[in-house]
């Protein structure tokens, strides 16, 4: 035996004790328990107001990534600026996990109402996915509040008079219904600027 | 991530092209064009027909094993055949009576046709007419013995009860002693080494 045929013989047999000790690693994303998926499913940090969207886009927060689960036909409808259409059936494909398969973003899902981004949200969960949210009540909520958010009959506080104004700002920003006032309900009074009135010049006449 | 490519994708002739010219040529240049060096395993006076296969096969499979250790390729998407017992044991007695009538087998067949070998071209034509035979014939007369002693996605390991990685290990030392059997072989009856 020359010395060639000892040196790879050797090779061989390390490099044999070396593999029998490891096991196949599994590459896709584990699936994660599911007493676990429960727990996270019954966490209310799941969800994010359609406020808090409107500030991200507003913002134009980089980290942002919307996701509508909707078909591809409500999809080009309407949908909120920025949004990757990825329909609940189409949640599989190779090229569209790859947008849940990241850690930079913070991914929102929304759809129609709740029901559908949350399926989503929990397949892609149980998928071992994190990072995600489902915007709460879906569009119909970010048309009720952001498109055309109501005045509270009566503002109990000042918190509710703020969410109030930056749900009519963002209203304006996306380009919704601006609400006037309704009749019979007297707008809140604002105070005007009180100008001093200076010393009237004396202008011509008969001096 | 491995694959590479994807089985659907328009690269798949390109590569299996690139892939092919790179085999034969490996067969040609370890003189597996000649019928006399493949039969010979069977007749007893060549054997690297044995080291070869082996090596091929060690290499594979500690190379898998270890693109997968370095997170290269998902084991996962490897695509496995399924075990067909009993038809995998009657298609290799026909295919092992066909080396050794014809001294080829399919790969080595074509490798030697385009180095202008006559008898691998008689070979090639015999395979074509048998898969001819075969498809047209399949309803009929092979169909439901093709699914006979099916066991499924089976690895050897999975069968004995062994990880992937001891299989391999025990692969390896089964290879290892093939190599030192055959050579002992060669030196107990003097077999000396032919050029074809």
């Amino acid at each position: 035996m020359n010395g060639k045929n000892l040196f790879g013989i050797i090779l061989l047999i390390i490099l044999g004790i070396f593999i029998a000790f490891t096991s196949l690693k599994k590459h896709g994303k584990t699936e994660i328990e599911p007493d676990k998926l429960i727990n996270k499913t019954i966490q209310k940090t799941r969800y994010v107001l359609p406020e808090e969207v409107a500030e991200s886009i507003i913002s134009e927060d980089p980290t942002l990534q919307l996701i509508d689960v909707r078909t591809h036909k409500f999809y080009s409808k309407f949908t909120l600026k920025g949004a990757i259409n990825i329909p609940l059936s189409e949640l599989f494909k190779e090229e569209n996990l790859a947008y849940f398969d990241q850690d930079i973003y913070k991914t929102i899902l929304f759809s129609n109402g709740t029901s559908d981004a949350d399926v989503a949200w929990i397949l892609a969960t149980r998928l071992g996915y994190k990072n995600i949210y489902v915007m709460k009540g879906g569009l119909n909520q970010w048309v009720e509040n952001i498109l055309q958010p109501k005045e509270n009959e009566v503002i109990w506080d000042r918190v509710d008079d703020q969410l109030y104004q930056y749900r009519k700002g963002a209203s304006e920003y996306f380009g919704g219904k601006v609400v006037e006032p309704e009749e019979g309900v007297s707008a809140p009074k604002t105070k005007t600027p009180i100008v001093k009135k200076g010393k009237k010049q004396v202008s011509g006449g008969c001096g | 991530m491995a694959p590479i490519f994807e089985q659907t994708s328009e690269w798949n002739l390109i590569i299996a092209l690139l892939i092919g010219i790179a085999f034969g040529w490996v067969l040609e240049r370890a003189g597996f064009s000649t019928s006399r060096k493949l039969a010979g395993v069977f007749y007893g006076y060549d054997f690297v027909v044995i080291k070869v296969f082996f090596t091929a096969a060690i290499t594979a499979s500690l190379g898998l094993l270890f693109l997968n250790y370095f997170g290269v390729l998902d084991f996962s998407k490897v695509w496995m055949p399924t075990t067909f017992l009993w038809s995998t044991i009657v298609g290799g007695i026909i295919m092992g009576l066909g080396f050794i009538l014809g001294g080829f087998c399919p790969g080595t067949s074509v490798c030697a046709v385009a180095t202008g070998k006559i008898d691998a071209l008689a070979f090639v034509v015999g395979i074509t007419l048998g898969i001819f035979f075969y498809s047209f014939t399949y309803e009929y007369l092979w169909e439901d013995f093709r699914e006979y002693g099916n066991i499924g996605n089976v690895k050897i390991g999975e069968l004995i009860g062994v990880t992937e990685g001891v299989a391999v290990l025990i692969f390896i030392l089964f290879g290892l002693f093939a190599f030192w059997l055959v050579d002992k072989i060669k030196k107990e009856y003097n077999i000396k080494d032919v050029e074809y």
